[in-house]
């Protein structure tokens, strides 16, 4: 326990790469520059702003000019969150991409520390940053206060949220630069995530928020520009008031640690601690989503009766999650014929490569994690005495078949490329399909909301788990099943072929003929 | 010691390194010789941690070099063929980053960088910007840097290129120290004189395939079937040319000069002497009889076959 405790003190506390990176941020000419233009524009934004609203104020009411007030306070957070969202990441990239043009990356790498001591210490130099960047932007904000726009509670509580969101950017910013190596595309990929990222959120919050946005689910105060609609709100578990900013919080430190781990596990080989990491903090992410999802969406008015309703209203609050399980498919089961064995698929299935990040672990890992995400799911429907066995039943069941299935078309598709990476690139196809569905759900519920007749194409899809009937419902739950057995079996034939083509040629293909794939 | 078994690293169907083995004693220095692209950075690379094996193992005081293993990685220290330095760090605050990562103790930190700096005679330059150094001072940062955490192997690769001659002659100073410290060395190069000058063993590389391991005398004797011999007489070169055609172990003799021959010679040093004794009995007047010792330079240029880049 002492070693652990000196162990978390060198990483979080004395970490050579933050304070190095620390001291460099602020010699660097460019960061002057940015905190120069940061400052300069934030004043003029919050003068011009507030100068706008005297000068209307002659010819208004007190409530009009109160209600400009508190725009005048919004109108300034909304600067800071873009200002924080863009340098964030700019910062995070320019730290990783260059250690690779300095060609520093080796020295820290045959260096004794764990991935996750230089990517935490990359970490906290930028949030030391993005730190002083609020502390300096609080003085303005504040003038919202002294003049009645917003209270002190709301301003913290909004800070806090932007800390929150500028962490999130950041991690998100971290495996990007390491993937990429250069700033621009980071950048670019940044947006890409965290539209993407923003996008899911706010189709699970829309989901689970019901008419009139009755509940407010923690993670939209982690939305970009959404965070206003969070502040001041909280989410009854087990009938105790948890305020969101706290929920927010744990989601946010979980889903940085992924990200961080997920660089990290990147970085390492097959069987590293850093792999191990982020499968079970990955686990952790997916249950607390789910759960958090579970618990919003149980907190609504009570689940209608009719069997359409209920199966509607149940498969809403699963079918999500079960998504971002079969997206986790893409990185976990892509492979290649490449003796790489964190990416070479010489089984189809190790129990203990679960946690190793091979890809004979996948099936294994993808498995657990739909049986949490589902158990945490269904376990508040369970507990507020909602849901039917049957109907929990046809819950695992259509998931179970829409990971199988995804799972078997990356496998199959795998079989096609050399690494890992170009088999992915080629099923990001399958995003789309993963991307599409959600949307597909959301205009078969328009359909159902406004009583009219959902198409027979969407009423068909085994992809959409919307349903009529129970029977429907089962189905579209053989259909996904046989899909997923009928592929998978292609893609193992084809993936014993590339073995025998590998050994033919002489490469070492065999699990004992490769040093440390026992380990 | 280090030990290096059948070190394999393949990929696809490009063998970079094939079924390397060597074993180096502590104050060992080596002298690790090949083409660009012969797999030498690739080896230094896999001892570093750097690169997963495909197949095979490497041992460093009886614990396997492996990436997943820090405590190993606290034993090595390896110098790029490249800086690495950082912009806007000072001297000392470069070797205290890479001393905390080693875990070199805060309260023995400030002593260590003072000692390495004045090892690498670098401690005028202690409060100096990395980027402002020299290039030879920026090299001899890198080569503080890996001694923070005082190693027991070092991997130095491709240390003195780009450097002066007064700059290389103290990094193999430098090097031929670290040797009498006891430490392991593996130094790649291309300037092979002076690699020869300091390097108790020489490994040659090529095409992934360590050709030739051991003492330089002895890789060069084992590499070299034929030596050449040179004989100086007063008169009689014709004559002498006549008589060495046809005699056991003589072949290709050529004329340096006309009263010069030079030969190669296949025999032992008896048969060589034997030769000597007939020269005179025959009466011919002998003023030199001299081996031309082959050295790394030739060898290097017999054995490898160039670049495959």
């Amino acid at each position: 326990m002492t070693g652990w405790l000196a162990e978390q003190g060198r990483i979080y506390f004395r970490n050579a790469n933050s304070v190095k990176d620390y001291r460099i941020q602020l010699r660097s000419t460019k960061t002057a520059w940015y905190w120069a233009i940061y400052l300069g524009v934030l004043v003029l934004v919050a003068i011009s702003n507030y100068g706008a609203i005297e000068n209307s104020a002659w010819n208004r009411s007190a409530s009009g000019v109160q209600s400009s007030l508190t725009t005048y306070y919004q109108v300034v957070s909304g600067f800071i969150h873009a200002a924080i969202l863009l340098i964030a990441p700019m910062l995070a990239a320019s730290a990783i991409v260059s250690e690779y043009e300095l060609q520093s990356m080796d020295l820290v790498k045959c260096s004794p520390t764990s991935s996750k001591y230089f990517f935490v210490g990359k970490y906290l130099a930028v949030m030391r940053q993005v730190g002083l960047l609020l502390f300096l932007a609080l003085p303005i904000a504040a003038v919202g206060v002294t003049l009645g726009g917003a209270t002190w509670a709301e301003i913290f509580e909004q800070f806090g949220y932007m800390y929150m969101q500028a962490g999130l950017a950041t991690a998100i910013a971290v495996p990007l630069a390491v993937s990429t190596k250069t700033v621009i595309r980071t950048v670019f990929g940044y947006f890409g995530v965290m539209f993407g990222f923003s996008f899911l959120l706010m189709i699970l919050a829309l989901l689970s928020m019901g008419a009139g946005f009755t509940v407010v689910p923690p993670f939209v105060g982690l939305i970009p520009f959404a965070s206003a609609f969070s502040v001041g709100k909280s989410l009854p578990i087990f009938g105790v008031e948890i305020p969101n900013w706290v929920s927010a919080g744990m989601l946010t430190a979980i889903f940085v640690k992924v990200l961080l781990l997920g660089a990290g596990s990147a970085m390492t080989r097959a069987g590293s601690e850093e792999t191990l990491s982020l499968r079970l903090h990955g686990l952790l992410l997916v249950g607390m989503l789910a759960a958090i999802i579970g618990w919003s969406y149980g907190s609504l008015p009570p689940m209608p009766t009719g069997q359409t309703e209920r199966l509607t209203a149940l498969f809403v609050a699963l079918c999500l999650p079960a998504y971002l399980v079969a997206g986790l498919a893409l990185a976990v089961a892509a492979h290649g014929r490449t003796e790489e064995r964190k990416f070479f698929a010489d089984r189809l299935f190790v129990f203990r490569d679960t946690w190793r990040g091979r890809p004979s672990g996948a099936i294994g890992f993808l498995l657990i994690t739909t049986v949490m995400m589902a158990a945490a799911s269904i376990l508040p429907f369970e507990l507020m005495g909602r849901i039917r066995n049957l109907e929990i039943a046809l819950s695992v069941g259509w998931i179970l078949g829409f990971v199988l299935f995804s799972f078997a078309l990356v496998w199959l598709v795998s079989t096609s490329f050399d690494d890992a990476v170009a088999s992915r690139r080629a099923v990001t196809g399958f995003g789309f399909l993963i991307g599409a569905s959600p949307m597909a759900l959301g205009v078969a519920l328009q359909y159902f909301w406004n009583q009219l007749d959902v198409p027979w194409g969407l009423r068909l899809n085994p992809f959409i788990p919307y349903a009529e009937a129970y029977e429907m419902m089962g189905a579209k739950i053989l259909v996904l099943m046989v899909l997923g057995a009928l592929l998978l079996w292609w893609g193992e034939k084809r993936r014993k072929k590339n073995l025998d083509m590998m050994r033919s040629r002489g490469q070492k293909v065999d699990r004992d003929e490769i040093v440390g794939s026992a380990t | 010691m280090l030990k290096v078994e059948s070190l394999d690293k393949r990929y696809g169907q490009f063998q970079a390194v094939n079924n390397v083995s060597f074993t180096l004693e502590p104050g060992q220095i080596m002298g690790f010789i090949g083409s660009n692209g012969a797999g030498k950075t690739t080896t230094i690379k896999m001892l570093a941690t750097l690169l997963e094996p495909t197949s095979g193992r490497a041992e460093l005081n009886g614990r396997v070099i492996d990436s997943n293993d820090l405590e190993v990685r606290k034993q090595i220290g390896y110098m790029p063929d490249f800086f690495g330095l950082y912009e806007d760090i000072k001297v000392w605050e470069y070797l205290d980053m890479f001393a905390t990562l080693y875990g070199v103790p805060s309260e023995d930190r400030g002593r260590v960088i003072d000692e390495v700096l004045e090892l690498t005679d670098l401690g005028f330059k202690k409060d100096a910007f990395a980027q402002s150094l020299s290039r030879g001072m920026q090299q001899r940062l890198c080569l503080a840097r890996c001694l923070v955490h005082n190693p027991s192997l070092l991997l130095l690769d491709e240390p003195a290129s780009g450097l002066d001659p007064r700059a290389r002659s103290e990094l193999k100073e430098l090097i031929g120290e670290l040797g009498r410290m006891g430490k392991i060395v593996i130094v790649s190069s291309h300037i092979l004189p002076e690699l020869a000058d300091f390097s108790t063993v020489v490994g040659i590389i090529e095409q992934g395939n360590l050709l030739a391991f051991g003492s330089v005398k002895d890789v060069v004797r084992s590499m070299t079937p034929a030596k050449k011999v040179q004989v100086r007489l007063l008169e009689k070169g014709a004559e002498a040319s006549m008589w060495l055609h046809g005699k056991a172990h003589v072949s290709g003799t050529e004329f340096v000069n006309p009263n010069e021959l030079r030969f190669d010679f296949t025999g032992q040093p008896e048969d060589q002497a034997e030769l000597l004794r007939a020269l005179i009995n025959e009466g011919f007047p002998v003023v030199e009889y001299l081996d031309e010792e082959a050295n790394l330079e030739d060898l290097f240029m017999r054995v490898t076959k160039g670049a495959l880049n």
